[in-house]
């Protein structure tokens, strides 16, 4: 018997898998042209998948024999990886044009990677978990190396790949010991086999923890997996960090957060684990944030501590059972919308082959163009977690979780770290407002580029008034 | 193969890990590191087809034996997909530096 499929619940994948083809069919045919149709094309297929997600809402389904569980974190995740995917589409051409990569295969590659986050995001099984993560990251490894004559891109391109293989063989041998143990690869059968099973089934799954803790935290970059980040941000096009940092995290937080949830009422000894990758996350991340001239590398330890902060959420709820995953879509909100701001900032500035690559190419900014950095205040009060903006929500419901499971002393971490990434923050700010050095030229945005800042900074203001309606709408407990 | 304990498979399934990791940690030719990470994959593999005989066969529990041997399909066609990404970053490393090897990629770090 052929089993009934809800289609609905894996439309939005399809609809941005089958986009990434005839993306890739439209650039064969007009190649580079002027209009660039393959963006166009991609821009369209994002928005069709985005708005499909909005109208499905979140209610819980099993689909394909509970391979694919889409859950109200699920549906949250697969959005933000639409709306990030959908606005680096939107800004990449005035950044392509300006650094002379003309590769339209960026927005079908783009796609796929969306893809694979997507998959991730809604799926307990670890099996699917392996498919999506490894879609993700070859699209992300291609994307990395993109500018093909730039010694700086392929060696982030070949450092990504490698580090990036070698850490899913670590994922895979632990799911090869989960099966092991188990004789499932779905994650929900972890808590019966973890506290009933044989010894000899301990032992195994303690190890299959150990290689998938190595694994998942390679792909979020916790500290002390996270040596490939800052290479990473540094060497690739900055639209594709953009990406990476944003729908390719996503996927990755969702991910490590359903692992810590699926240990249930058994993950004391997981979530202190946890707890200490968190810790040391932040401090890697805020402390060497300090030291760092170059604004990529700056925003990649600024993402490790970010990581931290989610790794904080998933301890909280491997020792408390069954917590509520709404403190983690607050804060991937904030983060997401936070940082691509960011992002749209930096790729902003780029002309004539040149982009910031420091914090004193920043000096100027406000004379040059008020609204960027104007916007760049905005987003940087959001990421220390300032006034009632997305940051700070998500921040809080963090720490609340945090004090639920009994983990004070993480959360007094938190906050301190959250103190230390004011200094590195305020600097960005420092310079923005500094006079101009060199280049005093205004810069002129253009409609995408205006578009999109706009929506960053109104979601970034209006947290408060909009998230509370758009999670009840996702059908948020 | 009934005279094999599964023991002896998920032992050298082990051994072939770690000389993978090893492998990885010392060597410093792109193309040496990638084939050591594509012999970690194998003794995934391994393990997997181990367990799946000998802990999941028989009738009784034929979808938990089928799950892990789809598994091995699933990371064989995955490590195909990475061969070919790896080599192409590889082959445009050489085009622009006529040498590959990792000591020499020190343009990023800080």
């Amino acid at each position: 018997m052929i089993p009934t499929i809800d289609w609905g619940v894996i439309g939005p994948v399809a609809i941005v898998a089958v986009t990434g083809m005839i993306a890739l069919i439209v650039h064969m045919i007009t190649g580079n042209s002027e209009k660039n149709f393959t963006q166009k094309v991609t821009v369209f297929g994002l928005l069709i998948a985005l708005t499909s997600l909005l109208a499905a809402g979140g209610s819980e389904r099993f689909v394909l024999q509970e391979m694919v569980v889409m859950d109200r974190l699920g549906s949250v995740g697969q959005l933000l990886t639409v709306f990030s995917a959908l606005i680096v589409a939107l800004v990449s051409p005035a950044y392509l044009e300006a650094k002379r990569i003309k590769l339209g295969e960026f927005y079908p590659m783009l796609a796929w990677a969306t893809v694979g986050g997507m998959i991730v995001c809604c799926t307990r099984n670890l099996l699917v978990l392996f498919v999506g993560i490894e879609i993700l990251s070859i699209s992300l490894y291609v994307l990395a190396g993109l500018h093909r004559t730039s010694k700086k891109s392929e060696e982030s391109a070949i450092k990504y790949f490698l580090l990036g293989a070698f850490a899913t063989g670590f994922l895979l041998y632990g799911i090869a010991m989960f099966y092991g143990a188990t004789g499932s690869l779905n994650m929900s059968t972890l808590v019966s086999y973890w506290l009933h099973g044989a010894p000899e089934n301990k032992i195994l799954l303690s190890l299959s923890f150990a290689l998938i803790a190595v694994g998942i935290g390679f792909k979020c970059s916790l500290a002390p997996f996270h040596q490939w980040t800052p290479d990473v941000y540094e060497g690739a096009p900055t639209n594709v960090v953009a990406f990476m940092a944003t729908g390719g995290k996503v996927g990755a937080f969702v991910a490590l957060w359903n692992f810590a949830d699926s240990f249930g009422h058994a993950g004391r000894f997981v979530g202190m684990t946890i707890a200490t990758l968190a810790v040391l996350s932040m401090l890697v991340g805020n402390v060497l944030a300090m030291a760092q001239k170059n604004i990529k590398r700056l925003l990649a330890y600024s993402s490790i501590a970010n990581a931290g902060y989610v790794a904080v959420a998933a301890a909280s709820v491997a020792i408390a059972f069954r917590l509520n995953h709404i403190a983690l879509i607050f804060f991937l909100f904030g983060y997401v919308l936070t940082s691509l701001g960011v992002f749209v900032v930096v790729l902003a500035m780029a002309k004539d082959g040149e982009e910031p690559m420091s914090l004193d190419d920043l000096k100027g900014l406000a004379s040059r163009s008020p609204i960027l950095a104007y916007s760049l205040v905005v987003f940087v009060l959001s990421l220390i977690g300032l006034g009632p903006v997305s940051g700070f929500l998500g921040k809080l419901f963090i720490l609340k979780d945090a004090l639920t499971a009994n983990l004070a002393w993480l959360a007094v971490v938190m906050v301190l770290n959250s103190i230390f990434g004011a200094f590195y923050y305020f600097g960005m700010l420092r310079s923005a407002f500094a006079p101009a050095e060199g280049d005093a030229r205004p810069i002129s945005l253009s409609i995408p580029q205006t578009f999109s800042l706009s929506v960053c900074v109104v979601g970034v203001i209006g947290a408060v008034v909009f998230y509370a309606p758009l999670l009840a709408h996702l059908g948020l407990r | 193969m009934n005279g094999v304990p599964l023991a002896g498979f998920i032992g050298l399934s082990m051994f072939m890990f770690i000389t993978g990791v090893v492998g990885v940690i010392i060597r410093r030719n792109p193309i040496v590191i990638f084939m050591c990470i594509e012999l970690m994959l194998n003794a995934v593999n391994l393990a997997f087809l181990a367990f799946a005989r000998y802990k999941f066969s028989g009738l009784a529990n034929v979808n938990q034996g089928a799950a892990g041997q789809m598994m091995v399909v699933f990371v064989m066609a995955v490590a195909a997909a990475e061969v070919a990404v790896g080599l192409g970053i590889i082959m445009a490393i050489y085009r622009l530096k006529e040498n590959i090897d990792v000591d020499e990629l020190n343009l990023l770090k800080g």
